[in-house]
């Protein structure tokens, strides 16, 4: 079969076929005689497969160079290993299907589109929704959706290790300074990871001029370039992040006891966010397990007089004392 | 290097490969549309691919393709059966959409979105951001994403869904029936305009409040003169408020672009347009003193009023 004039892309699939079925390394000469595809003189095939294993290195496909025999390395071979190959185990759900064929389409003016497109065509094998569905979402009509291109650039900083510069304007609530709205100032940040909290992006990063883990706001970042600076300084993911990411995400309260109106809704959002419901005639006990500190004051405060905190003590006292705070400022 | 057609066809069919076997008598034309290729493509693929195989090459080495009837199916594939890593580039920009769309969709459609993104960074090798001891939450079985379902509805003319929309103002939940006309993006939010039924009368949600949809089989016929025009609530009141710096994401959340940061105050100052008072009493309490009105006077009393009916709860200390 060697020898056999045929596209290049059916050389490539066989090639790849051979090296990530190949149990030990493969020789050149294995190679030539055995794979379909490569013919001619010696010299040009070897041209042909040195260009073929570049391509393939381009393509993100690892071809490794191993010795033939475990106990002697003075002949090499070439194969692909499964593990460097594979997509790693991943399980999505049906609405994550349907989702995962919008996302890279349902943005209008999305510029990273085809190669969004490129990653949802590996991870569709990976779902589990009919495919007449899947196929109805990703044709579905665009949508206007505002996107920040910015967090592109960070994401790839990030992979990279490159440290960034952005000019950054603190709120004024943070600044030194209250006479300013927001003091702009320019720092140099060795990037290490994005989240998100009530609906905006922070970027995780060491600022290079203290040496300081700190959070930015990336709507707040402007001007961002590729750091001046070569050093990237990493950080101890358990050690330095983990404390900065809790601290960051806020308090959680484990047990919440609310005692709410019987005229409240059943619909009420307190109400389907409780593990228990209690009714006891003219109103409600509710248990709410594992909330975010913030989050609960919002909700109850935004609920008024139809809420009582009866525990814990520490949010029934931020309650009471934003009420406080609430009824100075308007009287 | 600048990978060459030839590559490019190669990374094609190397997602084809596993996403075929996976999916055994998918049609032709669906398999085409989710490739973005022509369907002379795909089967100049398929064919291409029924001459590869392992080495040997004969009838128990090569892979087997058929698409007879418009339907593919492939066999003896098994070296490729899953497919090859995720590149970062193309991971990323996935990311990128995900993380967009995240700020703009309802929390059904979030949660899925977050466990997307969760999933995809697994697979990039990344971290995601979140605290460490996160878990994933799921949607119940009962329920669905929202924006697919009523992406559904608008490629249908007037579908009529079942619609759950969170109304901020009375802090509760509003069950109607509507029929899906458009999305659109005012002040960097996305909304919905949809028919109100039975009544036929325009109205707009914010598309990050609705909770639930459901399509409904109902097949409902209108012509214009049905519709009623959009109502333009004439009986706004334009209100004084004042913004510490400390609740500045408050205005970042209600797009009230109008309030300015005023130095000598050292807060947000602006007049804003308020439709409901209950709106406006719930924003102050839940901002524990960080707002306040400034006038009209009787606004500023209410929510004097509603702090102090609250505050009755907390005179005495619990038993």
């Amino acid at each position: 079969m060697a020898g056999e004039k045929g596209d290049k892309a059916e050389r490539l699939l066989n090639l790849t076929l051979a090296l990530l079925s190949a149990k030990r390394p493969l020789t050149k000469q294995n190679i030539f005689e055995n794979v379909a595809g490569y013919s001619g003189k010696s010299e040009s095939m070897e041209r042909m497969f040195e260009r073929d294993k570049d391509e393939l290195r381009e393509l993100g496909i690892e071809v490794s160079v191993l010795p033939i025999d475990a106990f002697f390395d003075d002949e090499l071979g070439y194969r692909i290993l499964p593990r460097d190959y594979f997509l790693p185990e991943v399980s999505l759900t049906h609405e994550e299907s349907i989702w995962l064929a919008l996302a890279a389409n349902v943005i209008r003016e999305f510029a990273g589109r085809e190669r969004a497109q490129n990653a949802v065509h590996t991870l569709l094998s990976e779902s589990t929704a009919a495919i007449d569905e899947v196929v109805t979402a990703s044709t579905a009509t665009p949508i206007d959706i505002p996107v920040n291109e910015v967090l592109d650039e960070i994401w790839r900083a990030i992979k990279q290790k490159i440290s960034l510069q952005f000019t950054y304007q603190s709120s004024p609530s943070s600044t030194s300074n209250p006479e300013i709205a927001g003091e702009q100032n320019e720092r140099e940040v060795s990037p290490y990871l994005l989240t998100s909290r009530f609906g905006n992006w922070y970027l995780v990063g060491r600022d290079l001029k203290d040496k300081k883990i700190k959070t930015f706001r990336i709507d707040r970042l402007s001007q961002l370039l590729q750091g001046n600076s070569t050093v990237f300084l990493d950080a101890d993911p358990q050690g330095e992040l983990t404390p900065v990411l809790q601290n960051f995400h806020g308090e959680r309260i484990q047990e919440v006891l609310l005692k709410c109106d019987a005229k409240m809704s059943i619909d009420h959002r307190l109400i389907r966010r409780s593990a228990e419901v209690d009714e006891k005639g003219d109103f409600r006990i509710l248990t709410i397990k594992d909330v975010d500190a913030v989050e609960i004051t919002e909700m109850v405060l935004w609920a008024g007089p139809l809420v009582e905190v009866l525990a814990p003590d520490s949010l029934r006292e931020r309650v009471h004392q934003a009420l406080r705070k609430t009824l100075e400022m308007n009287s | 290097m600048t990978i060459s057609p030839g590559g490019l066809r190669l990374a094609r069919l190397l997602k084809l490969i596993p996403f075929l076997q996976i999916n055994s008598g998918v049609s032709v034309t669906d398999v085409a549309q989710l490739f973005n290729i022509s369907e002379e493509q795909l089967i100049s693929d398929l064919n291409l691919i029924w001459l590869c195989g392992l080495p040997g090459y004969s009838h128990l080495e090569l892979i087997d393709v058929s698409y007879d009837s418009g339907t593919i199916s492939i066999q003896n594939a098994q070296t490729v059966a899953r497919p090859m890593r995720l590149g970062f580039d193309d991971g990323a920009s996935l990311l990128l959409a995900i993380e967009n769309l995240l700020a703009a969709v309802p929390p059904n459609d979030a949660l899925v979105l977050n466990n997307l993104r969760r999933k995809i960074l697994d697979v990039l090798q990344l971290d995601s951001g979140g605290p460490s001891n996160e878990k994933l939450e799921q949607l119940e079985p009962d329920e669905s994403t929202v924006l697919p379902t009523i992406m559904q509805a608008l490629s249908c003319e007037n579908q009529l869904i079942d619609f759950h929309y969170y109304s901020a103002t009375l802090d509760s939940f509003i069950h109607s029936q509507v029929i899906p006309q458009r999305f659109y993006v005012e002040n960097g939010f996305t909304y919905l305009a949809a028919l109100v039924m039975p009544s036929r009368q325009y109205s707009v949600f914010r598309v990050d409040r609705i909770e639930r949809v459901t399509l409904i089989s109902t097949l409902i016929e209108l012509s214009d003169a049905d519709v009623a025009p959009l109502e333009i609530e004439k009986r706004a009141v334009e209100v004084t408020i004042e913004i510490a710096p400390a609740a500045q994401w408050f205005i970042q959340k209600w797009g009230l672009a109008q309030m300015k940061y005023d130095p000598a105050r050292r807060r947000y100052v602006g007049q804003i347009q308020v439709f409901n008072p209950s709106w406006l009493i719930r924003a102050a309490l839940s901002l524990g003193g960080a707002m306040e009105v400034v006038a009209p006077t009787t606004l500023r009393e209410e929510v004097a009023n509603a702090a102090r009916s609250s505050l009755e709860k907390y005179r005495e200390p619990l038993k």
